[in-house]
């Protein structure tokens, strides 16, 4: 096995571990609605590696810090001070973009790649990435499989589940909370301005075949599994940036998806044709 | 002498700084069948929700079988309006129903046979069995209907609370369910949330009226002075309150 070889085989592992975890984290992102507020966790993470940058920490850590320091403010925003979501939202994504170019600005020496932080690059993970990824992975899936039910409740009727005496509001931050975690851990792959699509596409197209939350899980988990192994392959034959050829894939994958949805749902009304009914 | 279902003794709410209900003052006694009517912003739904116990009154006492609302909740059954659910979420008309029994003690992924078997009788009695694998958001207002009904039902509640249950169904899906409603009555409270006075008035027997404030009569008290009077294309009752709700 050749060098080259060798880092394909690992880009692959954490293609396959990535999609799992953007598979079901994704689901909860569509699901519940969470797009926008997933798109600004993940911008306002650069703010914690800026942070961390200049303090000589590890990124990794700066950008969990600030992710579970967007989420804190986001619920005491919005439950506590009555706050609209959107506006919070928009105000840390672009706080924690500036903090973030801020800190590495004065960071003497500064040598870090930006554009691998703001655009991935799955060719550079490390194995402390994918023994992470491994575990977000055990961890949501084991989670899914002893709450699903309570899960597929508060995500369908957050108020009648309240009714039946399920922990809504503790379940509605253990999902942000999940979510900051994916989103972390995702950055190293497609970067933080790419992964709400990473997120967001797999698991849309899968709604589109799914009749239960569960199967819509597995189906977002395999389609971003498959999103990110044909991205990187052409990524690695072509010579061009993996997390933005990810994401390319998977927009088209979604537009396949749809279009292949229509097809099904023009077979099942044969009484309705281009040109009008009959 | 019936049993008391509902006491509402000056209860007072308020969202922000701003009072949404002011002194209400109510009861609901057992097989009552009684509609909340209103404009809309008056409050209606707001006392659901207080009687669900996803709300607590700032002032006055509410209870619900004699104990605080919270507490009351395995014995209350509710029908939100279906208009709020998102349209796309991968649920099955199975699964819809059984939330009416899930409780968050029940681990795993799966459901036990006792369960399955409760859904399909409940769901066979409201005609939705064949439906039972469909997906929710491909069913039409009807059948979304007798399914959150069919949810409400499986824990056969003592007390049944629904939202506007026929704002979006046609005529003859209406007359159904309001029907199925009198035949249950035979067994629970139920308090409906409606706009439609003139429709419900041949099967409700109270009357509770609601503007902030609350006023609440039963049926043979509201007096029809309305002859003539059809904005809407038919006849529409009027309720002249004494206290000038």
């Amino acid at each position: 096995m050749n060098h080259l070889t060798g880092i394909y085989l690992f880009s692959l592992t954490a293609a396959i571990l990535s999609g799992v975890a953007a598979g079901i984290t994704g689901t909860f992102v569509v699901t519940r609605r969470l797009a926008v507020m997933s798109g600004g966790l993940a911008h306002a993470v650069l703010g914690g590696i800026g942070l961390a940058v200049f303090l000589s920490f590890d990124p990794m850590w700066g950008a969990f810090a600030a992710a579970l320091l967007f989420v804190l403010v986001l619920v005491f925003a919005k439950n506590r001070m009555k706050e609209r979501e959107d506006t919070v939202i928009a105000s840390l994504w672009s706080l924690g973009m500036a903090l973030g170019i801020l800190f590495l600005s004065l960071t003497p020496g500064y040598t870090v790649d930006l554009i691998s932080y703001l655009f991935g690059n799955i060719l550079i993970v490390t194995p402390g990435n994918l023994w992470a990824l491994g575990i977000l992975d055990l961890i949501l899936t084991g989670a899914v499989l002893l709450f699903r039910r309570h899960i597929l409740y508060v995500s369908f009727d957050e108020e009648y589940a309240a009714m039946r005496g399920l922990p809504v509001n503790l379940m509605a931050f253990l999902f942000l909370a999940v979510i900051a975690v994916a989103i972390v851990l995702l950055t190293r792959i497609v970067g933080l301005v790419l992964v709400i699509a990473l997120l967001a596409l797999p698991a849309s197209a899968a709604n589109l075949f799914s009749k239960r939350l569960s199967s819509m899980m597995i189906l977002a988990a395999f389609f971003a599994v498959f999103f990110n192994i044909i991205g990187l392959t052409l990524a690695f034959a072509l010579n061009l940036p993996s997390g933005a050829t990810i994401i390319i894939v998977a927009s088209a994958g979604y537009g396949a998806a749809r279009w292949i949805k229509g097809l099904m749902k023009k077979r099942k009304s044969p009484g309705i044709t281009s040109s009008g009914a009959r | 002498m019936k049993k008391s279902v509902v006491e509402s003794r000056g209860v007072w709410f308020a969202y922000e700084e701003e009072y949404i209900l002011e002194e209400i003052t109510l009861s609901l006694e057992e097989n009552d069948f009684a509609a909340l009517v209103g404009p809309n912003g008056g409050g209606k739904t707001t006392f659901v929700k207080l009687l669900t116990g996803l709300l607590s009154p700032a002032k006055g006492d509410l209870s619900v079988f004699g104990i605080s609302p919270q507490k009351a909740g395995p014995r209350i059954g509710y029908v939100p309006q279906f208009s709020g659910f998102d349209p796309d979420f991968p649920i099955t008309v199975l699964d819809v129903t059984l939330q009416g029994i899930f409780h968050k003690n029940l681990l795993g992924p799966s459901w036990k046979k006792e369960y399955l078997k409760k859904a399909e009788e409940i769901m066979e009695k409201l005609e939705i069995v064949s439906l039972g694998k469909k997906r929710f958001s491909d069913l039409s207002g009807g059948q979304k209907q007798r399914t959150l009904l069919a949810r409400a039902l499986i824990s056969s509640p003592e007390l049944l609370i629904l939202d506007e249950p026929t704002s979006s169904v046609d005529i003859s899906v209406e007359e159904d369910i309001y029907d199925l409603l009198k035949e249950m009555n035979k067994q629970m409270t139920i308090l409906l949330v409606t706009h439609d006075m003139a429709f419900v008035s041949s099967y409700v027997n109270k009357v509770i009226c609601l503007n902030r404030r609350s006023a609440c009569h039963r049926l043979d008290e509201v007096a029809d002075d309305s002859e003539g009077f059809s904005p809407y294309g038919h006849k529409v009752t009027q309720i002249r309150h004494q206290c000038g709700l």
